[in-house]
């Protein structure tokens, strides 16, 4: 048995070749079936995301699985690039490091952003496009599973995946603290200002589905341009308290060399929304808002050095939280191999072993039946489970060994002689 | 003979163990420190409902006749709440601003010890239970919404700090707390006002019908309309832009002191016949000697009263 890894990620190539070896869409369809033609009887699966081009090919005789040199071929024929061009950038593993590699990404620990959930979702449909074009089999059916119900384990029981790692997702955060969750239909967001930084920090408040855009900036243009990308409202920028007095989320960007807004200001807005508390986001810098506004009552005032403190040390704590996962990956990881092999060679031994027990079994209860012919229905019944049980049960325990030895990796061979040659199974 | 076993030590020990678990944050991991607070707290409350149900039982008199009582049952009530809460939002951090209440009023009943309690009769055997019934579950209220009130005042210290939530220390949104604690004050004072109502008209039938007992100007009678005046200047000021959320939280912790006290401070500091009526053994003002012999001698003069002749007063 063996499994294969060829391919390249974000670290190991740069976006042009990434683009160029991407399967989107219909070629990656037709990258399966070029495979199956090309390497018939192996099993394989393609993972292709913005960030990774990965080639998952494995088989039980390891010869027919193609090496990095063969797979390196494929990939460049495939996609009409020579191999020379490709081979720097492109990785190679094998068995456990294979395995491994695939857990780390399902589990989003070899992702560019660690904890992000999408990946997981990308390995699922990966196998399922390689499950329906029937490129998987025993080795990567079982990989696959692992590395999904790794994944998922990683995700709930650690906290990678809690912790935001970008300056825009702290700040929703940070508003997700104020508001309730459910309530954000009813939350007025207003925008100051077009630049490019709050529109990333937008489309993450957008998440919280707000209930009202406003979008006002000294050049209205702008404005309409953001508030019809986001499906807002252009609002005037002379009327700017009318529209601070009626937001519950302020994020404001602007290029403003001084202070839009001052405590007084602010204060007169205050009254006028009836003291609501209000969430302010100032990515500006220079900054937008007098930091002195934070003072108030009810307004909770942050600016660009705020997320980034924050975000930094959810950074920190992620990277705490990846140790333990790699801790369980490794775990996992020996789990799956020792399953693997004692699938492979123990599964057929034990399977023989069971038919023919049950072939004699059968045999023993008809001889017996034939010379009690008075027996009734329910005592047949009775002794037929009665002996299948004291079968189970004397085949429970040379079962456990095998597993148990598969696992620990020794004597694992010299258990499965013995068990042939005591019970005559070839 | 197992359930005779169940002290007050037993449930007391229990909240104040979920507490130490709650308060270990960063030192013990989150997980365990989740399971030991909810294993402990339950623990607690199983004894708890064990030693009222014992006592309702054994002595077949409403649990809510005494001091000491009340205070069981108030607890009680407040660990189902915090053991649902804890529960159902398992990552909320509430046990550290739920369990000191808690702890604090079985210890103070620990203090208070068993009183004597006498049957209430007439109309009393009728209305006392729910005028005490209603004010308990008015104090559970004010509780919520104090509780709310102080995980407000927290969460505002963060978010102004400029911090996220941690593992230690992680609160709903403040939002959500202005709300409980609103709803809290809502509810207390519709509570409040029925329990001190028919509280009211018992003193009202008692004076009609000339009988020995509890008069307008009793200091529980009094602090009860305070109490009462407070709530509904809460009520009012709630909706008050300038008062909106961190002063009406310290408002309302300031409201639930207010009423323990009256529930239960003016029976220990002042000369009060609430006590008497129900049966306590110490009598009115039972902090104060001199409060205690005078009021003990001036109920042993009443003894006819047709309330108090169920024994146990003199």
């Amino acid at each position: 048995m063996r499994i294969v890894l060829v391919g390249c990620n974000h670290r190991s190539a740069p976006v042009a070749v990434r683009e160029r070896l991407a399967f989107d869409g219909p070629k990656l369809d037709r990258a399966l079936v070029a495979f199956a033609e090309r390497f018939p009887g192996v099993e394989a699966v393609l993972l292709s995301t913005c960030n990774r081009v990965e080639l998952y090919a494995a088989g039980e005789q390891p010869s027919q699985v193609p090496d990095l040199e063969l797979a390196a071929e494929f990939l460049a024929a495939f996609h009409g690039v020579a191999v020379f061009e490709l081979t720097p950038h492109l990785y190679f593993q094998a068995d456990r490091d294979a395995a491994r590699h695939l857990f780390e990404v399902a589990a989003s620990l070899d992702s560019l952003v660690p904890g992000e959930s999408q990946i997981l979702a990308q390995v699922k449909e990966s196998y399922r496009l390689a499950h329906e074009r029937r490129l998987t089999g025993p080795v990567t059916n079982a990989l696959f599973q692992k590395a999904i119900a790794v994944g998922k384990l990683i995700h709930t029981s650690t906290e990678i995946a809690r912790k935001k790692v970008s300056v825009s997702s702290v700040a929703v955060e940070f508003a997700c603290e104020i508001f309730e969750a459910d309530q954000f239909p009813q939350k007025t967001v207003l925008v100051i200002g077009a630049g490019k930084m709050g529109e990333l920090t937008l489309e993450h408040l957008c998440e919280l589905r707000p209930g009202r855009i406003l979008v006002t900036n000294r050049t209205p243009q702008k404005a309409e341009e953001v508030a019809a990308k986001w499906k807002g409202q252009a609002v005037p920028f002379e009327r700017l308290d009318d529209w601070l007095a009626e937001a519950d989320l302020v994020l404001s960007t602007t290029g403003s060399p001084q202070p839009l807004v001052n405590r007084d200001r602010f204060a007169a807005v205050m009254r006028r929304r009836g003291n609501r508390p209000v969430f302010i986001v100032d990515i500006a810098v220079p900054r937008d808002i007098a930091p002195d506004v934070g003072d108030l009552e009810n307004v909770y005032l942050y600016n660009i050095d705020d997320l980034q403190r924050e975000r930094d040390k959810n950074l920190k704590a992620r990277e705490r939280e990846m140790f333990k996962a790699r801790t369980i990956i490794d775990r996992e990881t020996a789990s799956f191999l020792s399953e693997l092999t004692h699938q492979q060679h123990a599964g057929p031994v034990i399977s023989q072993l069971r038919q023919e027990w049950d072939a004699r079994r059968a045999a023993e209860l008809a001889r017996l039946f034939s010379q009690r012919p008075n027996l009734s229905a329910e005592d047949r019944a009775a002794i037929a489970r009665s002996l299948e049980r004291f079968q189970n049960q004397i085949m429970h325990q040379p079962v456990s060994a095998l597993r148990s030895a598969a696992e620990n990796g020794s004597h694992h061979h010299g258990l499965l002689d013995a068990l042939k040659r005591l019970f005559h199974i070839s | 003979m197992f359930v005779e076993g169940v002290k007050l030590f037993c449930f007391g020990a229990s909240y104040s163990a979920a507490l130490a678990s709650e308060a270990a944050g960063g030192v013990v991991p989150v997980k365990l420190r989740r399971i030991l607070s909810l294993a402990f707290g339950a623990a607690g409350l199983l004894a708890h409902t064990i030693y009222l149900g014992h006592r309702a039982v054994a002595d077949k008199i409403c649990p809510l006749t005494t001091s000491y009582d009340s205070l069981l049952v108030l607890s009680w009530i407040l660990a189902v709440t915090y053991l649902s809460v804890h529960w159902y939002y398992p990552r909320v951090t509430v046990g550290i601003f739920a369990l000191p209440p808690i702890v604090g009023l079985v210890v103070l009943a620990g203090f208070l010890g068993e009183e004597g309690r006498r049957e209430l009769e007439g109309s009393l055997r009728i209305w006392g239970p729910i005028h005490g019934a209603l004010l308990a579950l008015g104090a559970v209220a004010v509780f919520v919404g104090s509780v709310a009130g102080v995980m407000y005042l927290v969460q505002v210290r963060r978010l102004k700090a400029k911090h996220l939530p941690s593992e230690v220390l992680d609160l709903p949104s403040l939002e959500l707390l202005e709300r409980i604690n609103r709803q809290g004050v809502t509810v207390a004072f519709l509570m409040l006002t029925i329990g001190f109502g028919i509280g009211l008209l018992l003193v009202l039938q008692q004076k009609q019908a000339d009988v020995e007992g509890i008069r307008l100007l009793d200091p529980k009678v009094i602090f009860g309309i305070l109490v009462w005046l407070a709530f509904a200047v809460l009520l009012k000021v709630q909706s008050q832009p300038e008062f909106r959320g961190r002063k009406v939280a310290v408002l309302t912790i300031v409201g639930f002191c207010l009423l323990l006290f009256t529930m239960v401070g003016v029976d220990l500091l002042l000369p009060s016949w609430h006590h008497a009526v129900t049966g306590g053994e110490k009598g009115v003002g039972s902090l104060l000697p001199q409060s205690r012999s005078a009021g003990k001698a001036r109920f042993a003069k009443k003894t006819p009263d047709p309330f108090f002749t169920a024994g146990g007063a003199s």
